[in-house]
């Protein structure tokens, strides 16, 4: 192509391809020069320095004790084990703190927004004292609420089979029999009719404007197929807390969930609730005024004009800074150590009395790396889907 | 439609049944809370944790002969607060108002009796044993500063030698007597409690001539504060009854108040008041000269803060002396600035269409956002340094701000990237349109809109930042939480005050991050979102 | 469009520049610094073979060539000092000016933080006494705080010239982190229960939910003792020790386990210490010293040497109090050890003669660390008849006697 400014042929340094190389060329170096000069430093020091690292201690039987688990665990298992089951632990307090957070958070947000005036102000004094404190002293905070619970010897027990104090709740838990899988299997078939059933009815509710109540059904479907599960294959045992003999009264069989996991679950929810109930308030805020008019004009209630018309548009602004927190969630778990629930850190720290605490903090980054991973790539896979059609 | 209170409280509490039910029970239980919460602050509490130690909680173990330059600092902040108040009035004048209150309650305080300064020796000592062993307590006294702390034992101070023995036991003996000696000049403070029946205190001279007394009537504490010359004294108890008489006699020693410290605090609000003359100003009072003002104001207070072996006068203070809650803010504050030129380039990186560039981009903020601040902290403590060579060391202070510094800019990267996803297609187009080339419509269009946009998000990110701080324990700095945590650990008199300590940093970290919430929410307003 | 990627770049590049230059050089030696002091040394060498060879050759200029041999051999000697030094940490620490120690502030009696912010603690001291051995100023120290997990990495980089932070030594640390100089405390592991539970063995805890702190060896401790007498329990791990008191006093634990020093210590600070027993067992060996990197025999053997000069100051009788009359006096081992007579291998260690006298007149004998810090003065624990007295016979005539507190003898 001939060009008016350059008769004679765009010359090299203004030849945009060129340069886009050039760029990538002298940004490729760098990246490299840093990473692989940061990576032979550190190794060429670490061998001069003669600082133990390697990851040859995983074998090795850990021989510390973790308070609580969510699969069996025993002090003479292996230290990739002990680990696994800190990551579960981990898992186990940021999954549950993600839902309930997103509920309370949604609850918050909206009676942020309510016409009650001291429910709104509630809401904003909860907003503003929850996000401004940090978050290891509402740990600590809640954990002393806790501990306030009778303690395991005079707590309340509730059928003779629930036991509340300040150790924990103790509940009747199933442990898996030989029909377990059969049963699994069908319980997954269960789930699957019973979201079919409810997009189908879902579908037919919005065509023809009759109530199918695709709620309902799917439940139905999804209890009925559990239950006659249950009936044939018998899998699990229910195995119900009793009292040990000896002076501390100790509970044992069943499931116990510990007073520091409630602590650390309550002020993650509590913390996390207060930022997401901003963004739920700034995303339904975003929503344009006229949307809730026109489907107040098309005779939806408060309740059907939010759930059809504003929520679902919110949605979109919410999601991306809604990940965000759960990653802070995440991420946040790790002061579990301060109120005595065994996550990650906390056993990592434990487990580096002998093993290298180098490799050790390195596992504990990478497996939190891939936490972080799995909710952005979630939350990306949303954007994706709800994207608006034809807009760029 | 009614009006006045009760069709207020109609409208807004009680617009239906369920309406109602909702105030009744949530009116109860913050009834409640109140109620519960006053119990125990006035109560309930022992505060001596927090009270003992305020200068440590605020500032560090920052050494004393160099608190002008922080108090500088302050007056510098002062003066951009009154610019602010003169410039938008309410909250901005609210802080200076507030800090105005504060810095003359700081200044005048020592002069009225009220010990802010942690005493440098602080017993309780009972009449039987004798009060104190000596060496170890004489030292505290005896040296100005604390770079001597432990050889001081030629220097003989404060000592309880002269204790007649016996206790108040009416008949003959109805006095005891504490000497003590001094080389500097001190305030000294020391108080009567616990006294069964009547007793008066008296802080006599070497020859016996009464200083000061105290002499409340029944079993109410006397106390006695004055600042006293070099010399050996008395304390003199006497007993008005002629039973037996326990007692518990506290006593503790200070310096006396410094005049050049008190007074950087007492002129502050000489500070607010030039900063809103200068605001006055036209040419000076725009919100751009604020800003440039702002930064400026910045670096140099934390050059007089942190010092700088290339000035003079301003010597670098010791990483380990730094801390309290200037740490948390000074770090929280160098991470928002200087992350925001980082945040900007690695948003830029995100968005460009090289591969590599923006590979590299997505990787780092990816990692950095991916991992807890904890084990950030924890490498940089112990893997960069590997990455220098052995003479290199890095000081602990600058890995703190390397780090946070690093962690906050990926999160700024990502505020930035979604401020400039937000400015319409539209303006690009007009800019492209309008013969602007590539980086111009960057740099010029979409950038300054787009961090017009984000500028809510960058005070959240301020806020979360100032809290994170807290972390830097891990790399061995004592920030206001980790001051707090050491006070009850490191003390079996306070190991069970734990909840005293943490209430009071919850409320300070409260204070500042409502503040700041606050700004964001009136910036957010002012921008007009959600009132489309 | 691409200038837009040139300042992406050159910000990226600014951000490490910044990075970089953040770092400070602290002068200290360099492989150019010892090359040099290498060729110097090899050249006064050749030059100290050459002027003998000539000295030999001729006679008549004997009296110049010795003088020139003399004058290469000093310079030879200068040159191997200054290979030595740079290569040593006591060098390192003599350019440095101070002492750099990890420990912590959390410890009541070891470790901890007074009113005014000062370092104070057993440990604290040791360092103190360490650095006025060396450099002659207790004050020249520098306090790295720690937390559990950092201690091993500190002390391998070699970041800090000395770990005192309360480390159980170990065999797997002792060969995977550091040299271990002493021990100067002995502690082990015990468990305090509530009074009213009735328990009075360690052997009854089967079913018992025990709190401990994390990052010590205690938890380690506990989870062989509970699987090695086939007891269960429910372990509770916690941070900070006020959070374990919280829960010990709720009743969460029914049992709380630590060295039994903090035990002790942390019953006082109970309010009724009486309603709570420490059991009798001892359950683990904790014997607590400092540590230094490994890879520096000069140094390892000049903190034995403190160390020991410590205990034995105490064995002697030599107190801050009376060091100026006992060095003047007339005790032999008392003399050599404040180095008015005799060594005990200043010379070798690169000390100067009389640094016994600084460190004890600066922070006392190990009597007067142990009384300040966790004797009467500190957290009152006793050590009458307990295993940190010194041994049976040592020489001094009203100390405290029958424990394990023993040093190489100064000679």
């Amino acid at each position: 192509m001939q060009s008016i400014l350059y008769p004679g042929g765009i010359p090299l340094w203004r030849n945009v391809v060129f340069i886009q190389w050039v760029v990538q060329i002298i940004s490729a170096i760098v990246v490299i020069a840093i990473v692989s000069g940061f990576i032979f430093n550190v190794a060429n020091e670490i061998q001069d320095r003669e600082i133990p690292f390697g990851f040859s201690f995983l074998d090795e039987a850990a021989q510390i004790p973790i308070g609580e688990s969510v699969i069996q665990y025993d002090p003479s298992q292996s230290y990739l084990y002990g680990f696994t089951v800190a990551a579960l632990n981990t898992v186990k307090a940021s999954v549950l703190g993600v839902i309930l957070a997103t509920m309370l958070g949604i609850i918050i947000g909206v009676s942020r927004l309510s016409s009650n005036w001291l429910l709104s102000r509630l809401a904003l004094v909860y907003i503003e004292t929850f996000r401004n404190i940090p978050l290891l002293i509402q740990l600590l905070f809640w954990f002393l609420i806790i501990l306030e619970l009778p303690n395991v010897r005079e707590g309340y027990v509730f059928f003779d089979a629930f036991y509340l104090n300040n150790s924990g709740f103790y509940l009747p838990w199933a442990t898996p029999l030989g029909g377990f899988w059969p049963w699994a299997v069908l319980t997954v078939v269960g789930i699957v009719g019973a979201v079919l059933a409810f997009n189908y009815l879902q579908k037919r509710e919005t065509e023809t404007g009759q109530p199918s109540y695709p709620i309902i059904a799917g439940f139905v479907i999804f209890v009925v197929v559990t239950i006659i599960g249950l009936i044939i294959f018998t899998p699990l045992e229910l195995v119900i807390p009793e009292r040990q003999e000896g002076p501390f009264g100790r509970l044992q069989g069943g499931a116990r969930w510990s007073g520091s996991f409630f602590a650390l679950l309550i002020g993650l929810v509590v913390y996390t609730s207060a930022f997401i109930a901003e963004i739920v308030r700034a995303g339904i805020q975003a929503v344009n005024r006229g949307q809730t008019e026109a489907a107040r004009s098309l005779g939806l209630n408060t309740n059907n004009s939010l759930r059809f018309v504003i929520f679902p548009q919110a949605l979109r602004v919410i999601i991306p800074p809604l990940i965000s927190q759960y990653l802070n969630l995440t991420k946040n778990s790790s002061l579990a150590a301060a109120i005595g629930y065994p996550d990650l850190v906390s056993v990592s720290t434990t487990m580096t009395q002998i093993a290298p605490a180098i490799s050790l903090i390195g596992m504990v980054m990478v497996t939190y790396l891939a936490m972080s991973l799995f909710y952005s790539l979630v939350g990306n896979i949303y954007n994706r889907i709800t994207r608006y059609a034809g807009v760029g | 439609m009614t009006v006045g209170v009760p069709g207020w409280i109609r409208a807004n509490l009680f617009s239906s049944p369920t309406d109602g039910i909702i105030t009744i029970i949530l009116g109860f239980v913050v009834a409640l809370a109140i109620f519960q919460s006053i119990n125990w602050v006035f109560f309930t509490a022992s505060w001596e944790v927090v009270t003992s130690r305020i200068p440590l909680y605020v500032i560090g173990r920052y050494p004393q002969e160099f608190y002008w330059r922080p108090e500088t600092a302050l007056l510098l902040i002062s003066i951009l607060l009154g610019m602010a108040w003169r410039l938008w009035g309410g909250i901005a004048r609210g802080f200076a108002i507030a800090i105005i209150i504060v810095t003359l309650l700081a200044g005048t305080l020592p002069y009225l009796g009220v010990d802010l300064g942690a005493p440098r020796y602080d017993a309780t000592v009972a009449p039987d044993p004798p009060p104190v062993s000596l060496r170890e307590k004489n030292r505290d006294i005896s040296d100005a500063q604390r770079a001597n702390a432990i050889d001081q034992k030629d220097i003989t101070t404060l000592t309880g030698t002269t204790y007649l023995a016996g206790t108040l036991d009416g008949d003959e003996d109805r006095s005891d007597y504490y000497s003590f000696t001094i080389t500097d000049a001190m305030k000294f403070k020391t108080i009567l409690a616990q006294q069964d029946a009547n007793a008066n205190l008296f802080l006599e001279d070497v020859n016996g001539a009464v200083i000061q007394s105290s002499d409340n009537s029944g079993t109410s504490d006397d106390s006695i504060t004055t600042t006293i010359d070099p010399g050996t004294y008395y304390i003199r108890v006497d007993s008005q009854q002629t039973a037996d008489n326990a007692y518990v006699l506290s006593y503790s020693v200070t310096d006396p108040p410094d005049l050049l410290v008190n007074l950087l605090f007492i002129i502050n609000f000489l500070a607010v008041a030039i900063g809103y003359g200068l605001a006055t100003i036209r040419a000076i009072g725009t919100f751009r000269n604020f800003l440039i003002l702002s930064l400026v104001f910045f670096i140099v207070s934390a050059i007089l803060v942190i010092g700088t072996s290339y000035i003079p006068g301003l010597d670098p203070v010791a990483t380990q002396d730094l801390g309290g809650l200037t740490l948390n803010l000074l770090l929280a504050a160098i991470g928002i600035v200087c992350s925001i030129p980082i945040g900007i380039a690695l948003a830029l990186g995100r968005r460009s269409h090289l591969p590599v560039l923006k590979y590299a981009c997505v990787v780092f903020i990816e990692v950095i956002r991916g991992v807890p601040l904890i084990t950030l902290l924890f490498m940089s403590r112990h893997m960069l340094p590997l990455t220098f060579p052995e003479t290199v060391s890095i000081d602990e202070l600058y890995l703190a701000m390397i780090t946070i510094t690093l962690f906050s800019s990926a999160y700024m990267a990502e505020n930035v990237r979604g401020g400039m996803a937000a400015v319409a297609t539209g303006q690009t187009e007009a800019a492209h349109a309008l013969g602007l080339r590539g980086w111009q419509t960057t740099v010029l269009i979409t950038l300054p809109q787009g961090l017009r946009n984000i500028i809510p998000a960058i005070v959240g990110q301020a806020i979360s930042l100032f809290k994170d701080t807290s972390l830097v324990f891990i790399i061995g700095m004592l920030d206001l939480v980790e001051m707090g945590r050491v006070t009850i650990q490191g003390n079996l008199d306070f190991v069970d005050d734990g909840h005293e300590v943490y209430i009071f940093i919850a409320a300070v970290f409260w204070v500042f991050t409502f503040a700041m919430s606050y700004i964001s929410r009136r910036i957010e307003r002012a921008l007009g979102v959600g009132r489309r | 469009m691409k200038t837009k990627l040139l300042i992406a770049m050159l910000a990226m590049v600014s951000v490490f520049a910044v990075a970089f230059s953040a770092c400070t050089d602290d002068s200290g030696p360099t492989d150019a610094d010892l090359q040099n002091a290498q060729a110097t040394a090899s050249a006064a060498q050749s030059a100290l073979s050459d002027a003998n060879a000539r000295a030999d050759a001729a006679e008549a200029r004997a009296d110049e060539a010795d003088k020139m041999a003399e004058d290469a051999k000093m310079m030879a000697d200068e040159a191997m000092m200054s290979m030595e030094d740079t290569a040593g940490r006591l060098a390192q620490v003599q350019d440095r000016g101070h002492i750099i120690c990890a420990s912590r502030n959390d410890v009541p009696g070891y470790g901890s933080l007074d009113d005014a912010g000062r370092n104070v603690g057993f440990d604290i001291d040791l360092c103190r006494a360490l650095a006025t051995a060396v450099l002659g100023d207790p004050e020249a120290i520098e306090i790295q705080f720690i937390t559990a997990a950092e201690r091993g990495p500190t002390i391998q980089s070699g970041e800090v010239d000395m770990l005192v932070r309360t480390v159980t030594w170990t065999t797997s640390r002792d060969a995977q982190w550091g040299n271990y100089a002493q021990t100067m405390f002995y502690d082990g592991q015990g468990f305090m229960v509530p009074a009213d539970l009735g328990v009075t063995s360690a052997y009854e805890l089967g079913g018992a939910a025990v709190c401990v702190t994390s990052g010590t060896t205690t938890e380690l401790n506990m989870a062989d003792f509970f699987r090695q007498n086939n007891l269960e329990y429910n372990p509770n791990v916690f941070e900070d020790t006020d959070v374990v008191l919280d829960a010990y006093e709720s009743g969460q634990c029914d049992v709380f386990t630590n060295d039994r020093s903090q035990l002790a210590a942390l019953r006082t600070a109970l309010p009724n210490p009486d309603d709570h027993v420490i059991l009798p067992e001892t359950i683990s060996e904790e014997p607590l010293g400092p540590v230094v990197p490994h890879g520096d025999d000069q140094w390892f053997d000049i903190v034995k040497t403190v160390m020991s000069g410590l205990i034995y100051a105490e064995a002697y009788g030599i107190n801050s109090g009376n060091v100026g009359s006992v060095a003047a006096g007339d005790n032999v081992k008392a003399k050599r050890l404040l180095g008015t007579e005799g060594t005990i291998g200043q010379e070798a260690l690169g000390l100067s003669e009389t640094f016994m006298q600084d460190v004890i007149n600066a922070v006392g004998n190990y009597g007067e660390i142990y009384d300040r810090n966790l004797g009467p003065d500190g957290i009152d624990l006793p050590r009458e008849n307990g295993r940190n007295a010194l041994w049976s016979n040592a020489p001094c005539t009203d100390c405290p006697k029958g424990g394990q507190i023993y040093a190489a003898p100064l000679r």
